[in-house]
C-alpha cells in the first residue's frame, strides 16, 4: 500500500514537473511569454505530489512498515517519535524526498510571487525550475526510489535486497535496523537538515531566474533584484543550517570541536561564500551598473556548488557521517552537475557580448572598491576551499596515493583571508560611493579606531596577549563600533530634524533602508562569530582526566569529582555514563553526565559528550573509557564558545531583517493602494 | 581649547596603539602553543584523517609526547616535521610545498592576482586622453 501510494505521489510530481518545464519552454526560448493560466495548472500537482511523498514516507515510518526497504533499514521499533520523523531524511533516499518537497515549495512560492507581480521572467523561470524538478523526481522514480520493496530480508534486521516495483514479492524483515546511531542522538538532527536543505535548494530559484534572464536577453535590473531577494532567503537559511550543523557536531560527535574542514562542511561553505559575494556584488550593479556578467558567474557558481556538495556527500566518494552508503546515484549526480555546468555556461557564453559593460568606476577608494575587494577575497576563499576539498580526490584518482589536505592547510588560508574580510567589512559600509574623500572617511572611523584600540589595550593588559585574539578583537570591535557610530550619527541628525527620540529615529532609519541595515546586522554577527572562533580556539585548554570513584582533579579553574558510573535503559538505547560533580572556587556548579550510548544494532557505542555552558565559556567532557576501577575522559575548556553560535545566528538574522522589512513595506503599500 | 583636546586625543590614541603593539610583539607562542600547532599539522598514522592532536589513540599520544620533547629541546618546527616525515610517509596534514601540491598553494594566489588585474583593467575608468 505504502509502496503504491509513495511511488504514485512521486510520479504525479514528476508529471507536473514535466508539464511545467514544457509549458514554460516557449517563454524560455524567447517566443513570447507563458501566461499564468497555462503555468498555474501543474504547480499544485507538483506541490501535492511532493508533499504526499514525504507524508506517505512518514506514515510508513510511524506505522513501522518494514516491507519498505528504506524503513526496514532506517527505523527500529521503540525509536522516540522525533527521531522516527527525522528518519524520513536521515538516509539517502529519504533525504531526496525532502529535497524534492523543498524544491516544490520554492517553485510554488516563486510562482505566487512572480505572477502576482507580473514578472517578465516568470514563465521562463518556472520552466527552468520545472526542469530541475524533473531531475530530482526522476531520480526518486528510478535509481533512488524511497519506496522500493524489500524482496529479501537480511539475517538479523533490515533488508538485504530490494526491488523497485511496488508489485514485487515482499520478504518482510522481522525487525528494522534503525538509523545511524549518530543521527538519532540529538534533537538538532530534526532541525539541522531541513534548515540546511532550505538553504541549499533555495539557490535553485536564483539560478532559474538567472538562466531565464540570459535566455531572454533581459539582463536589466529586474532579474538582479528578484535574484537578490531569493538569494537572501537561501543564504539566511544556509547560514543558520551551517551553524546548526556545527552545533550538532559539537554536541554529538564528542571530538571536542565544531568545525573540522570536513569535505561535507566545505561543501556547504563554498556556496555560502559565493552567495555572500553575490549579495555584495549585486549592489554594485544596482548602484553603478557594472559587474553584470560577474553576477551571472556567481549565481551559476553558487548553484553548481550546491550540486557538487550533494554529489560529494551522497555518492560515497568521501567517508563521512553524511555519506550514507555506497550508492548508485553518484554517477547520476555527477552527470547532472556536468549538464548544469555545461548548459548554463554555454548559455552564458552565447550571451556575454550582450551583457558586458564599459568601465565606469572612478576610483577604488570608494564603496564599490570595498565591494570589489570583498568579492576578490570571497572568491579566492571559495577557490581555496574547493581546491583543498577536491585535491586529495584528484591525486588519489591520478596517482593512487593519498595526500592529506587537512585543517592546517585551510587554516593557513582562512585566517588571513578572514582578517582582510573583516577589515573590509569595517571600512566598506561607511565609505561613500563613487569617490571617497579622505576627511569624510576619517571622520567616520576616528572614534571607532579609538574604541577598538582602547578595548584591545585592556585585553592586552588584563587578559591575553595571544596574537590572533588581539587582531580579531581589534578588528571586530572596530566593525561594531563603526556601525553603531554611523547609526547614532544619522539618528541624532534625524531626531533633531523630525523632533523624534533618537531610538525612534534609529528604528525609522533602519526600516527605511532594510537592505543596508540588515547587512550591518549580519556584519555584527560575523564580528561576534570571529571573536568567538578566535577566543575559543586560541585560549582553550584541553587534557585527559583519569579518576577513581570519589577522586577529584582540578581542570581549567574547575574541580571535577567522579561520583560513580550509572546505567539507564531507554526505549531505543542503553546509556552507560558517569556522574561528575563540577565545582568552581569551592561552590558546586553543576553535575555532568558524559556517556556511551548503545543503540543495540550491533554498532559500537556512540560517545556522547557532556557540555556545561556558562557566559564565561564551556566545559566539555567526553568519556573515553569506563571500567570498575575508574573512568578516563577527554576534557576541554572553551572560553566564550556561545559567541560562535550567537554570532552565526545573528548573521542569519540579518537576512531575515532585510526580507521582513521588504515584505512589510510591500504589504503596507498594497494596503494603502486598497484604501 | 579644541586644539588641546585634539592633541590629547592623538596622544591617547598613540599610547593605546603602543600598548596593543607591545602586546602583539611580546605575544610569542609558548612551547605549549607550538606543540599544539605542530600536533594539528601531523597526521595520526593509524587513524582516519585525524591529527595527532585530535586523536585519543596511544600511538598519537606517543608522537605528541615526542614532539613536546623536541620542542623543549629547542628544535625548530621544520626540523621536527622533517624528522617525522623521513620516518612516516605522508604524515603531514598540510601538504609540503613540492610536487603537485605546489599547485594548491600557487593557484589561489594566481586567482587573486588575476582577479585584481581583471577588475582594475575592466572596471576602472581611465582618464580621457588629452589631445596635445
Amino acid at each position: 500500500m505504502i509502496a503504491w501510494l509513495g511511488l504514485g505521489s512521486i510520479l504525479v510530481a514528476l508529471g507536473a514537473a514535466l508539464a511545467l518545464a514544457w509549458r514554460g519552454l516557449p517563454a524560455l526560448m524567447g517566443r513570447g511569454s507563458a501566461p499564468m493560466e497555462r503555468m498555474r495548472g501543474p504547480v499544485p500537482w507538483l506541490l501535492g505530489g511532493a508533499a504526499a511523498a514525504m507524508l506517505v514516507l512518514e506514515i510508513g515510518l510511524l506505522a513501522g512498515d518494514f516491507s519498505i526497504a528504506y524503513i526496514a533499514d532506517n527505523h527500529r521499533a521503540g525509536t522516540p517519535l522525533i527521531f522516527t520523523i527525522a528518519a524520513g531524511w536521515a538516509a539517502l533516499e529519504g533525504s531526496i524526498v525532502l529535497w524534492g518537497l523543498v524544491l516544490a515549495a520554492f517553485t510554488g512560492a516563486a510562482f505566487r510571487s512572480m505572477y502576482r507581480r507580473d514578472h517578465p521572467l516568470a514563465g521562463a523561470t518556472l520552466s527552468v525550475l520545472g526542469m530541475l524538478a524533473v531531475f530530482w523526481f526522476g531520480l526518486m522514480a528510478t535509481v533512488a526510489n524511497p519506496f522500493a520493496v524489500c524482496t529479501a530480508a537480511a539475517d538479523t534486521a533490515g533488508c538485504a535486497v530490494s526491488g523497485w516495483a511496488p508489485w514485487s514479492a515482499v520478504d518482510l524483515p522481522g525487525a528494522g535496523r534503525g538509523a545511524n546511531p549518530l543521527l538519532q542522538n540529538h534533537i538538532l538532527m530534526a532541525v539541522h537538515p531541513p534548515v540546511l536543505y532550505v538553504g541549499y535548494v533555495g539557490f535553485s530559484v536564483p539560478f532559474a531566474v538567472g538562466m531565464a534572464s540570459l535566455a531572454k536577453v533581459d539582463h536589466g535590473e529586474t532579474w538582479l533584484r528578484t535574484t537578490r531577494t531569493w538569494t537572501l532567503i537561501a543564504w539566511g537559511f544556509l547560514t543558520a543550517g551551517i551553524v546548526l550543523g556545527a552545533w550538532w557536531s559539537y554536541e554529538v560527535l564528542g571530538w571536542g570541536g565544531y568545525w573540522a574542514w570536513d569535505p561535507v562542511e566545505n561543501a556547504s561553505f563554498i556556496p555560502w561564500l559565493l552567495a555572500t559575494a553575490f549579495i555584495h556584488s549585486s549592489v554594485v550593479q544596482l548602484r553603478r551598473g557594472v559587474l553584470q556578467s560577474w553576477n551571472y558567474v556567481l549565481v551559476i557558481g553558487a548553484f553548481s556548488a550546491t550540486i557538487l556538495g550533494t554529489f560529494l556527500t551522497r555518492s560515497g566518494v568521501i567517508a563521512s557521517v553524511h555519506s550514507f552508503t555506497q550508492s548508485s546515484i553518484g554517477p547520476v549526480l555527477l552527470a547532472f552537475l556536468a549538464v548544469v555546468l555545461a548548459g548554463s555556461l554555454a548559455l552564458f557564453a552565447t550571451r556575454i557580448h550582450l551583457v558586458g559593460s564599459a568601465p565606469r568606476l572612478d576610483s577604488l577608494a570608494s564603496r564599490e572598491g570595498a565591494f570589489l575587494l570583498n568579492n576578490l577575497l570571497l572568491t579566492v576563499f571559495a577557490f581555496v576551499v574547493l581546491s583543498g576539498t577536491l585535491f586529495p580526490l584528484a591525486v588519489e584518482a591520478v596517482q593512487g596515493s593519498t595526500v592529506g589536505v587537512g585543517r592546517p592547510f585551510f587554516d593557513r588560508w582562512a585566517v588571513p583571508l578572514s582578517y582582510c574580510l573583516i577589515l573590509a567589512m569595517g571600512i566598506g559600509p561607511i565609505t561613500p560611493f563613487r569617490v571617497a574623500r579622505r576627511h569624510v572617511v576619517w571622520e567616520r572611523i576616528r572614534t571607532p579606531i579609538r574604541i577598538s584600540l582602547g578595548l584591545s589595550a585592556l585585553l592586552v593588559l588584563l587578559v591575553s596577549r595571544n596574537r590572533h585574539v588581539i587582531v580579531v578583537v581589534l578588528l571586530a570591535v572596530f566593525v561594531v563600533s563603526a556601525i553603531v557610530r554611523h547609526l547614532a550619527t544619522l539618528a541624532r541628525r534625524r531626531a533633531t530634524a523630525a523632533g523624534q527620540g533618537s531610538m525612534a529615529a534609529a528604528g525609522y532609519l533602519m526600516r527605511r533602508d532594510p537592505g543596508y541595515w540588515g547587512g550591518q546586522i549580519s556584519h555584527i554577527g560575523v564580528a561576534i562569530l570571529a571573536v568567538g572562533i578566535a577566543v575559543s580556539a586560541n585560549l582553550s585548554a584541553s587534557g585527559s582526566i583519569a579518576l577513581s570513584p570519589g577522586e577529584t582533579t582540578p581542570f581549567a579553574g574547575y574541580e571535577i569529582t567522579y561520583r560513580g558510573p550509572f546505567s539507564r535503559a531507554e526505549p531505543n538505547r542503553d546509556v552507560l555514563g558517569v556522574r561528575l560533580d563540577v565545582s568552581r572556587g569551592g561552590e558546586a556548579a553543576t553535575v555532568m553526565s558524559p556517556s556511551l550510548n548503545s543503540y543495540g544494532n550491533g554498532a559500537p557505542p556512540v560517545v556522547t559528550p557532556a557540555v556545561y555552558s556558562t557566559p564565561r565559556g564551556d566545559l566539555y567532557v567526553s568519556l573515553t573509557r569506563l571500567d570498575s576501577s575508574g573512568m578516563v575522559a577527554d576534557v576541554w575548556s572553551y572560553p566564550l564558545q556561545w559567541m560562535v553560535w550567537l554570532g552565526g545566528l545573528v548573521t542569519a538574522a540579518g537576512a531575515g531583517f532585510s526580507l521582513s522589512a521588504v515584505t512589510g513595506r510591500r504589504r503596507q503599500a498594497v494596503g494603502a493602494g486598497r484604501g | 581649547m579644541a586644539d588641546r583636546r585634539a592633541i590629547l586625543a592623538g596622544v591617547a590614541t598613540l599610547i593605546l596603539a603602543g600598548i596593543v603593539g607591545w602586546g602583539f610583539v611580546v605575544g610569542e607562542p609558548s612551547n605549549q602553543d607550538r606543540v599544539e600547532a605542530l600536533g594539528a599539522r601531523i597526521r595520526c598514522p593509524v587513524c582516519q584523517g585525524e591529527s595527532i592532536a585530535d586523536s585519543p589513540t596511544p600511538y598519537a599520544n606517543d608522537i605528541l609526547a615526542f614532539v613536546e620533547e623536541k620542542v623543549d629541546e629547542g628544535w625548530s618546527d621544520d626540523q621536527i616535521l622533517d624528522y617525522l616525515e623521513a620516518r612516516f610517509e605522508g604524515i603531514r596534514l598540510d601538504p609540503r610545498f613540492s610536487g603537485a601540491t605546489v599547485l594548491l598553494w600557487v593557484l589561489p594566489a594566481g586567482v587573486a592576482v588575476a582577479g585584481a588585474w581583471l577588475a582594475a583593467r575592466r572596471l576602472i575608468r581611465r582618464p580621457e586622453p588629452v589631445d596635445g
